[in-house]
């Protein structure tokens, strides 16, 4: 299975967000390599919603920038999933803090 | 028997809280849950209706069937579907190259919501916010409407897929 180098799965997840939502709403993206709870490889992505929070929008998004990531990510022979976590702000800074 | 539309309400009481504080940890924990809940039980429901038939809620088949769907299966089928084509075992299992976008839509939701909900659980370091629990809430919701959606034909042969371990 390839692997990304995490400066490209960051990356990935800008473009993947610019593309989706633009890039005033998704003003920061991080992410962590590693295993979900099944023990498979996984990437947990963060991704800053810098506008009010329409959280109907922001679940569809969950949905959609999972699926895009998905398929870019098994493009490129990877076959780590990739979990999505959309965070206002506040929620941002709160687990920054933790 | 639990009800989908109940615990997806309860979710999101949880998860929007009080209008002077905000909710709690605990809250979020269990609203994050709950919303996962809601679309297990949309899906264990359905394949409990579709193989024991309407009506038959009483019957004891209709409880085996209910419990033989397990966590673990629903996330493993779930993954495999969350893909722009099928891999070309389930393709053969299915019939189909795909399962359309509304299948798609559940199945990534379901994972989703899965691997969250086992760190609301079990994660004593998991840090929740409004974010993940609204959030939560929102998703589940749409993946329900999206199973819903689903062509009948479709959502049983998916729903044999998740109840049944099949060899060769």
């Amino acid at each position: 299975m390839a692997q990304l180098a995490d400066s490209e799965l960051t990356e990935l997840g800008r473009d993947v967000a610019r593309q989706l939502v633009g890039a005033d709403t998704v003003k920061a993206v991080e992410v962590k390599a590693g295993f979900d709870s099944s023990d498979e490889p996984a990437y947990h992505f963060w991704f800053r919603w810098d506008q009010d929070p329409d959280w109907q929008l922001m679940g569809l998004m969950r949905m959609r920038l999972g699926q895009k990531l998905r398929d870019e990510l098994m493009a490129r022979g990877d076959e780590g999933y990739p979990y999505i976590h959309i965070l206002t702000p506040q929620d941002w800074e709160k687990r920054a803090g933790a | 028997m639990p009800d989908p539309a109940e615990l997806l309400a309860v979710a999101r009481l949880l998860a929007e809280g009080g209008t002077e504080m905000p909710p709690s940890d605990a809250q979020l924990r269990r609203a994050v849950s709950s919303a996962y809940y809601a679309m297990f039980h949309t899906v264990v429901r359905a394949g409990a209706q579709r193989f024991m038939g309407p009506g038959n809620e009483a019957c004891p088949g209709y409880n085996l069937i209910y419990r033989g769907f397990t966590h673990s299966r629903l996330k493993d089928v779930c993954k495999r579907l969350d893909v722009a084509r099928l891999a070309p075992r389930l393709q053969e299992q299915l019939g189909r190259q795909s399962v359309g976008q509304d299948m798609r839509n559940f199945a990534s939701g379901f994972v989703a919501l899965q691997e969250l909900r086992e760190l609301a659980d079990y994660d004593s370091r998991a840090v929740l916010g409004q974010s993940d629990a609204i959030g939560s809430v929102e998703t589940a919701d749409l993946a329900v409407q999206a199973f819903a959606r689903t062509a009948p034909e479709v959502q049983a042969d998916v729903l044999a897929l998740m109840l049944v371990s099949s060899r060769g």
